[in-house]
C-alpha cells in the first residue's frame, strides 16, 4: 500500500509539471483530488491497510495530499504569470469592468414612500428597540397579563437564564405599537408619530404569514380628534399608495388598546375583487387595523384624557408590497435570491 | 367557530342574503369570511374575539344577527324540571375564587347509548365527534346556548363529595381521553373523597367520565375563574373547547 501511495504521488507531480494551461491543470487536480480522484479513493481504502502500518500510511497520505495541493497552486500562479507575459498588446482605452449595482429591496422602497406620505401630513418618524419589555408591548397598551387577547399574538420570549433580567419580561416585540408608550413619555402632546419596524410572532410560516414581518404603526394625540379624522387619514394614505380610485370599507374589530377598533378592507389588487387565494376568495384584503386610542393607554402615559384624545393605526408593510407588486407568496420577500431582487 | 345555518334559523329568522349577512356580521365585529356548503347545509365560519365571549354559541350569534337585522330572537323554550323523585345526595365544597357559581343536578336511571342520527349530525357539523348520548347532549347544549357544563358518572364520585381546590403540582391525572398528565401548580381540580376526578374547566377525568356502564349521572354548570383556566391551559399546553369557552368571561 505504501508503495502504491508513493508511486501515485510521483505520477501526480509529473502530471502537474506537464500541464500546459489552466484547463489542463484543473483536469489533473480533479483526476487526483476530486470526488472520484485517485487520492480520494485511496483514502477510502485505508481500512485495508494492516493495523500497524495504518498510522504511517495516514501520515504519508496527508503529507502527499498537501504537497500535491501546494504544487498545484504554485503551478497555477506560474501559468498566470506566463500568460500575462505572453500578451504583447493591451488596449488601455477599453472601458473597465462594470461594478454590479445593488437594488433597493421593495420593502425599503415602500417604506420610504410611506414615510414621505406621512411626512407631508406632519408626522415624525420614531425608531424603537426590537427586543422589548413585556410592559411596553402589552401592559402599557391595556393588555394585562393573562388577558386572552395575548393569544392572538404568539410571543417570542428571550431566555433570561444567566442574566439579571426578570424571566418572561423581555420579549421580541409583536407590534410596533409598543413604541406608543415610549414616545408619549418623551414629551407632551400633541403628537403625530410614525413608527416603522420589524416585529416577531411565533406563527406557522406560509404564503401569507412569516415569523418576522414589517409593520408601520402610527398614532396621533391632539385635542378634539374624531373617528372621521382617522377614516380620512386612512382613505388619503391608501389613495396615495394604491391610487385614488381604490375602494375601501371598514369593519369593527377588537384590540385592547383602541376603542372603537376598526379594520380597513381594501379591494384585492391581485384579483381585482373577484376572489383569489391571497384574499381567501372574498375579493377584499385587510390592510390597516386602527382605532381611537383607549383612554387607559393615554392615562398610563400620563396624558390628561379630558383634554387629549387620539387615534392609532398600523399598516403591514409586507402586505402593501404583496398587493402592489402582486406577489402571491410572502416568502419571496425574504428569500435571498438575486433573481428576485434584480427585478426591482 | 362553525355555525350551521339551519341550526341558526331555529333562533333567528334570517332576512338578508348570505353574502350580505356575512359582510354585515364582519362589519359588526363578528368576522365571517367563509361559508361552506355541506350537502343541504351551509356552514359559516366565524371568528369570535376575546371581548365578545357572548358570541361563543349559536344563540349568541343569533342575537347578534337579530341586532343587525332589527328583528328578535326566538327564545329557547325550556320546560319545567320534573319533581325530585329520590334522594341522591351530593356535597359540593365550593371555593368562590375558583367557581363563581356552581349548580348541578343528579339524574338517575339513564341508559348510555349512541345518540340519534339528528344529534350525531349536529355534533359533526360543530366539528366534534359524537361519543354517546349524554356526552353529546352536554356538548350540544354548550354549543347551542353557551353554557359550560360537564357530566360525571355519579357512582364514580366516591363519598358523594366534590371538593373544589387548587393542585399543589405534580399530581397524576388521567383525562377523559385516556391521556396521562402531571398537573402544574394551581390548577383547578375537583377531588372526591379519594382521588382527583376533574381538571376543572379543561378536561374531565377518565375515572368519572360517562362510559356505557353509567347508570346515574351528575350534571353541573360552572362559572369558572378564567384566569386560572387560561394559566393551567398554557402551563399544560392543553387547549380544549371547554377551556377556550371558559378562559373568557361568559355572561351567565
Amino acid at each position: 500500500m505504501q508503495e502504491e501511495l508513493i508511486s501515485l504521488r510521483n505520477e501526480a507531480i509529473a502530471q502537474i509539471s506537464a500541464a500546459g494551461d489552466g484547463a489542463e491543470l484543473e483536469e489533473v487536480r480533479a483526476a487526483y483530488l476530486g470526488r472520484n480522484g485517485k487520492f480520494t479513493i485511496l483514502v477510502k481504502k485505508i481500512k485495508d491497510v494492516p493495523e500497524e502500518s495504518r498510522k504511517t500510511f495516514g501520515i504519508t497520505l496527508n503529507e502527499s495530499k498537501i504537497a500535491i495541493e501546494n504544487l498545484i497552486s504554485d503551478k497555477k500562479q506560474a501559468l498566470i504569470k506566463s500568460l500575462s507575459e505572453k500578451r504583447d498588446w493591451f488596449d488601455l482605452t477599453m472601458p473597465g469592468l462594470k461594478p454590479t449595482l445593488g437594488h433597493i429591496h421593495p420593502l425599503t422602497q415602500v417604506l420610504s414612500e410611506v414615510n414621505k406620505i406621512f411626512n407631508y401630513l406632519g408626522y415624525q418618524v420614531a425608531d424603537g428597540p426590537e427586543i422589548e419589555s413585556d410592559y411596553y408591548n402589552f401592559e402599557a397598551l391595556n393588555i394585562p397579563k393573562d388577558h386572552p387577547s395575548r393569544d392572538t399574538q404568539m410571543t417570542f420570549y428571550v431566555d433570561s437564564t444567566g442574566t439579571d433580567l426578570k424571566p418572561l419580561e423581555t420579549i421580541l416585540r409583536t407590534q410596533t405599537s409598543a413604541m406608543q408608550g415610549r414616545v408619549m413619555k418623551l414629551g407632551k402632546p400633541p403628537f403625530r408619530v410614525l413608527v416603522p419596524g420589524k416585529c416577531f410572532r411565533y406563527e406557522q410560516v406560509d404564503a401569507s404569514h412569516g415569523f418576522e414581518f414589517w409593520q408601520v404603526e402610527g398614532f396621533v394625540v391632539d385635542e378634539d380628534i374624531h373617528l372621521t379624522d382617522l377614516f380620512g387619514t386612512i382613505k388619503y394614505v391608501l389613495g396615495e399608495l394604491f391610487g385614488k380610485e381604490t375602494k375601501i370599507r371598514f369593519a369593527t374589530t377588537n384590540f385592547p388598546f383602541v376603542e372603537p377598533g376598526v379594520d380597513t378592507y381594501m379591494q384585492c389588487t391581485i384579483c381585482k375583487g373577484k376572489g383569489c387565494s391571497f384574499c381567501k376568495g372574498t375579493g377584499w384584503s385587510e390592510i390597516m387595523p386602527a382605532g381611537m386610542i383607549h383612554p387607559n393607554v393615554l392615562k398610563t402615559a400620563g396624558i390628561d384624557t379630558k383634554k387629549w384624545n387620539g387615534f392609532a393605526f398600523a399598516i403591514g408593510l409586507s402586505r402593501i408590497v404583496n398587493l402592489r407588486y402582486q406577489i402571491k407568496d410572502l416568502r419571496t420577500l425574504t428569500t435571498p435570491d438575486m433573481r428576485i431582487l434584480s427585478q426591482f | 367557530m362553525l355555525i350551521p345555518v339551519s341550526w341558526l334559523k331555529e333562533y333567528v329568522e334570517i332576512r338578508l342574503p348570505l353574502k350580505d349577512l356575512m359582510w354585515k356580521m364582519t362589519e359588526a365585529g363578528l368576522t365571517c369570511e367563509s361559508a361552506k356548503k355541506a350537502g343541504e347545509e351551509v356552514i359559516m365560519d366565524v371568528e369570535v374575539t376575546a371581548n365578545r365571549p357572548d358570541w361563543m354559541s349559536i344563540l349568541g350569534v343569533a342575537r347578534e344577527i337579530a341586532a343587525i337585522q332589527g328583528n328578535k330572537i326566538k327564545e329557547p323554550r325550556i320546560k319545567a324540571l320534573p319533581a325530585q323523585t329520590a334522594n341522591f345526595p351530593i356535597d359540593l365544597v365550593p371555593d368562590y375564587r375558583l367557581f363563581e357559581r356552581w349548580t348541578g343536578i343528579v339524574l338517575k336511571g339513564v341508559e348510555i347509548k349512541p345518540s340519534p342520527d339528528w344529534l350525531k349530525a349536529r355534533i359533526t357539523s360543530m366539528g366534534h365527534t359524537p361519543i354517546n348520548n349524554i356526552i353529546d347532549i352536554t356538548n350540544y347544549v354548550m354549543y347551542e346556548l353557551g353554557i359550560p357544563m360537564h357530566a360525571f358518572d355519579y357512582d364514580e364520585i366516591y363519598g358523594q363529595v366534590m371538593n373544589l381546590q387548587l393542585s399543589g403540582g405534580g399530581e397524576k391525572f388521567t383525562s377523559v381521553d385516556g391521556i396521562d398528565y402531571l398537573l402544574p401548580k394551581n390548577a383547578m381540580i375537583i377531588k372526591d373523597s379519594e382521588r382527583i376526578i376533574d381538571l376543572a374547566g379543561i378536561k374531565g377525568g377518565f375515572n368519572s367520565g360517562i362510559k356505557e356502564t353509567a347508570k346515574n349521572i351528575f350534571l353541573h354548570v360552572t362559572i369558572d375563574n378564567p384566569v386560572y383556566v387560561r394559566r393551567t391551559s398554557l402551563a399544560m399546553g392543553l387547549r380544549s373547547e371547554g377551556g377556550r369557552t371558559r378562559a373568557v368571561r361568559l355572561e351567565a
